[in-house]
């Protein structure tokens, strides 16, 4: 490690300041090291520093939190990238607070292909978790890179479409990269640091603290070209993340939901606010068009002829696609009764005895009649008895 | 001088011959009972002494031996107190005993001379007569309980006046149970199947649990009426036979929960311990075992609300009576066998909040859940053939007034089951289709090629364990049954699908 990024380390995993105010000493003193030397005169004479902030600065001096850091980070594998280093994400220095380093396990993926943001709600439907999935899956599939936080819900479900696809994926924590958070994604950690990596800001052995998310959400956006939304309530953390992406001038695509649904009403009113829709992976590539640069463009038309392709080799890449098309042509060659309870599904989950009372049919007949489609991949079983159509 | 009398002492829920012999001597004045008793039998000696005298008559100031013999079984309880007193009162004279010679008396004796009831009449008697004896004295209060033996002559005494009374000739008129008129009277259940709204979805897969007799758990949110369907169980089950409701009443009798008011137990019956239950309150048990709620439930139903929050020990010890349909328990006393022919009815919340895919509320995480199913195990879940979810309750199903279906046209369909399994079943030795065997399963569900497609197709799509291919026919061998059909059909199949809901990973 170089001299520089210990010094650029040391700044960098000081909790008493914002990251914008890191940034802000670090642009102000043209190096960690000068940061490092200032007394508490020159601190004050930033302007920007209180005097209780510039004191803590010095006493944090004597800390020996970057020994135990760069020991750390030995000891389990992770990779410190100051903001120095020509590894840093040059997209990243776009914005108005990077991190001045960051700390990660795994490969970061090349940086001249589009990264895309996928983000959403953690308690998300059937309909918004497998939006996540196969969109990623496309995207992915494509050579785009996946950024999300690795949260449960969309976010799980977006990391998990790219890795199916083969592709790569950035998981971006708002906790030490070696602490597991959540612990229920362990398997999709592993399979990230195999083909992308988990990035952080936070020092190795920091906790996932509430307050952590939505600063970490502006790296999640600042990663990436564009962010999507697949679900979002009206108060949901991933506005954090469009907020941050508007301010960054990113390209912000929002996927409409039904207008009953709470966890879709964030996603809707984005639409409504201005937000591209998102409806087909290609309103994504059509826009970014104007926004990435011509080696894409060339890209986005190998992307056409590949999705032609995948609908014939690739039956798992798009199963949804796929069973999307068997509606279409087989709903014809499903029984009048079968046809009758599937018109009664909506994509609202509807349970096993309102089916049977809007078709006044008797329970064990419902039932038959209810396997039957499931085998058939028209409708999704959820708990609590209940049944969507499948997308 | 010796006299001997017949008594009875209890093991498990049958008893045993005990014959009481009391000697007078010379020497100086002692009361000493002989032949393992324990401390409740030993102070007998008290009791009777001092019922003796004030009923008018005499104590012997003599050197009194008491021996139970076979000498080498422990005694326990005040059953034998009678005996004693008329052994001791046969040596003075004050009591006739050629009449009593082949009587059996039991009975406790109060300190003013009457005779209270004891536990455990109906087996005691039952198993005398079944060697040899034909008359018995037992006290008032249990003389209905022990006329349900047919055949015994039963004299229901007061006090120990009474029995000095019939042993000098005095008439006693012999009890009498007409068994048909209590079958007759039976009290009804008081709840009836169309009290539940909505819920057909859970009340058809009940059905089901009762016609095949299967074990069935419920999972659902908090409210969703599982209790209150899981108590209308009895309802739809057959009637007990009169062998059936023998069994029933000797195990109450056992554990004293007999009144004298109904003497037979006529109702199937439906135990729901708090799940703070202990092993032994729950299997049996205690120095002298007394039967646990396993038992008490034997031929009907046994309910445990919120499985979940029983003691893991606590489900574990099922297994074993659930299997055998019966309990043995191994104490230093003696080891003792009740019967615990069981239908288990289960109910849990799907996560530890309880509205986990029902409501926006639940905000447990998927280890929480985990953790909540992975209490019980998996074990004790394969004998649970019938895993339903019960959906939360509409307002509208409550305010709904339209007829549903009574207990009574239910309870048709299940006995028409009952009788086709009874008939296939004749030489296999069981009774209902959740008894079978992996090998009867593949001589009695037989399934023909479209059958066979189904099933194959929903163990590739919709990730059924292994586990579940034995359950799923056995259910719609049930569900067949049920319909009156011959074979398994493809939607008998597809219905039993649907009540194997633990098995698929969509529930996690």
């Amino acid at each position: 490690m170089r001299e520089d990024d210990k010094y650029i380390l040391w700044l960098s995993i000081f909790e008493g300041l914002s990251a914008l105010k890191k940034f802000d000493l670090y642009k102000y003193f043209e190096s960690a090291k000068a940061v490092y030397e200032a007394n508490l005169s020159e601190l004050l004479s930033t302007g920007f520093l209180t005097e209780y902030a510039s004191q803590k600065l010095i006493d944090y001096k004597n800390s020996n939190n970057v020994e135990n850091t760069i020991e750390q980070c030995l000891k389990k594998e992770i990779e410190f990238i100051s903001i120095e280093n020509n590894k840093y994400p040059q997209k990243l220095l776009k914005i108005s607070d990077p991190p001045l380093g960051l700390f990660i396990i795994g490969t970061l993926p090349d940086y001249s292909l589009p990264n895309i943001a996928i983000v959403g709600s953690r308690a998300c439907s059937k309909y918004g978790a497998s939006q996540a999935y196969s969109f990623a899956n496309h995207f992915a599939s494509n050579g785009m890179t996946i950024v999300s936080g690795l949260a449960k819900g969309i976010d799980a479900k977006a990391h998990l479409g790219a890795i199916d696809a083969n592709g790569k994926t950035i998981a971006v924590l708002g906790n030490g990269v070696d602490v597991i958070y959540p612990s229920e994604n362990i398997e999709i950690r592993e399979k990230i640091i195999e083909t992308g990596c988990i990035i952080s800001e936070y020092a190795p052995g920091v906790m996932p603290l509430r307050c952590h998310f939505p600063i970490r959400n502006r790296i999640i956006s600042g990663l990436s070209d564009a962010v999507c939304v697949i679900e979002a309530t009206k108060k949901s953390g991933s506005l954090h993340t469009i907020n941050h992406a508007l301010e960054q001038g990113k390209e912000v695509f929002s996927v409409p939901g039904n207008i009953t649904s709470a966890l879709s009403i964030g996603c809707n009113d984005l639409i409504k606010s201005g937000a591209h829709p998102l409806t087909d992976p290609f309103d994504l590539y059509e826009v970014m068009d104007f926004v990435v640069k011509k080696e894409t463009k060339r890209k986005e038309k190998n992307i056409s002829k590949t999705k032609k392709n995948t609908k014939i080799n690739k039956k798992e890449d798009n199963n949804k696609k796929s069973s999307k098309d068997n509606y279409k042509n087989n709903n014809d060659s499903l029984a009048a009764d079968e046809k009758m309870v599937y018109d009664c599904i909506g994509f609202e989950p509807v349970t096993v005895e309102k089916l049977a009372e809007l078709t006044n049919s008797q329970i064990q007949t419902i039932q038959y009649i209810l396997i039957m489609l499931e085998l058939k991949s028209y409708i999704v079983k959820l708990p609590g008895q209940k049944y969507v159509r499948s997308l | 001088m010796l006299k001997r009398t017949i008594s009875c002492a209890l093991n498990g829920i049958s008893g045993y011959l005990i014959y009481v012999e009391v000697d007078l001597g010379n020497g100086l004045p002692a009361f000493d009972i002989v032949g393992l008793p324990d401390s409740s039998v030993k102070e007998a000696k008290e009791r009777v002494r001092t019922a003796i005298k004030n009923s008018g008559l005499k104590f012997p100031v003599q050197r009194i031996t008491v021996n139970l013999a076979p000498a080498n079984l422990r005694k326990e309880g005040s059953g034998f107190d009678l005996p004693i007193a008329a052994g001791i009162l046969g040596c003075l004279g004050a009591l006739k005993t050629e009449k009593i010679s082949d009587t059996l008396i039991i009975g406790e004796l109060s300190l003013d001379g009457s005779v209270r009831g004891i536990n455990g009449v109906l087996p005691m008697i039952h198993s005398a007569y079944q060697n040899g004896i034909k008359k018995c004295i037992v006290p008032y209060e249990n003389a209905q309980e022990a006329a349900l033996v047919k055949g015994m002559e039963v004299i229901g005494v007061k006090s120990l006046c009474d029995v000095i009374d019939y042993a000098a000739g005095k008439k006693f008129e012999p009890f009498k149970t007409d068994i048909d008129e209590l079958f007759k009277n039976k009290e009804n259940y008081n709840i009836d199947f169309s009290d539940v709204k909505g819920q057909e979805n859970v009340k058809r897969a009940i059905e089901i649990a009762a016609a095949g007799m299967h074990n069935i758990i419920m999972i659902g949110p908090p409210g969703s009426g599982k209790t209150m369907s899981a108590k209308r169980i009895a309802t739809i089950l057959p009637d007990l036979s009169f062998e059936e409701s023998m069994e029933i009443t000797k195990i109450y009798s056992v554990s004293g929960m007999l009144s004298s008011k109904n003497a037979l137990i006529t109702t199937r019956p439906f135990r729901s311990p708090h799940h703070s239950i202990s092993n032994s309150a729950m299997v049996g048990g205690g120095r002298f075992p007394k039967p646990g709620e396993v038992s008490l439930a034997h031929n009907g139903v046994l309910f445990l609300d919120e499985m979940p929050e029983f003691k893991r020990n606590v489900l574990e010890e099922l297994r074993q009576p659930m299997e055998d349909m019966e309990v043995t328990i191994s104490r230093v006393n003696g080891t003792m066998t009740f019967p615990s022919n069981i239908m288990l009815v289960a109910s849990m919340n799907p996560c530890p909040c309880g509205y986990y895919g029902y409501s926006d509320k639940c905000k447990c995480s998927q280890k929480e859940i985990n953790k909540y199913m992975n209490k019980i195990s998996g074990p004790l879940l394969d004998r649970i053939d019938i895993q339903i979810e019960a959906a939360a309750v509409d307002f509208s199903d409550l305010e709904n007034n339209a007829p549903t279906e009574s207990s009574a046209s239910i309870k048709k369909r299940v006995l028409a089951a009952h009788n086709i399994q009874k008939q296939r079943y004749i030489n296999d030795g069981i009774y209902f289709n959740s008894q079978l065997s992996p090998s009867a399963i593949k001589k009695y569900c037989r399934l023909g090629n479209s059958e066979k497609m189904i099933l194959k197709a929903a163990f590739d799509k919709l990730n059924f364990s292994a586990r579940a291919y034995h359950k799923i026919l056995k259910i719609s061998r049930t569900i067949a049954d049920l319909a009156q059909c011959e074979n398994i059909k493809v939607e008998h199949i597809a219905e039993a699908l649907q009540l194997r809901n633990l098995d698929r990973n969509y529930f996690f």
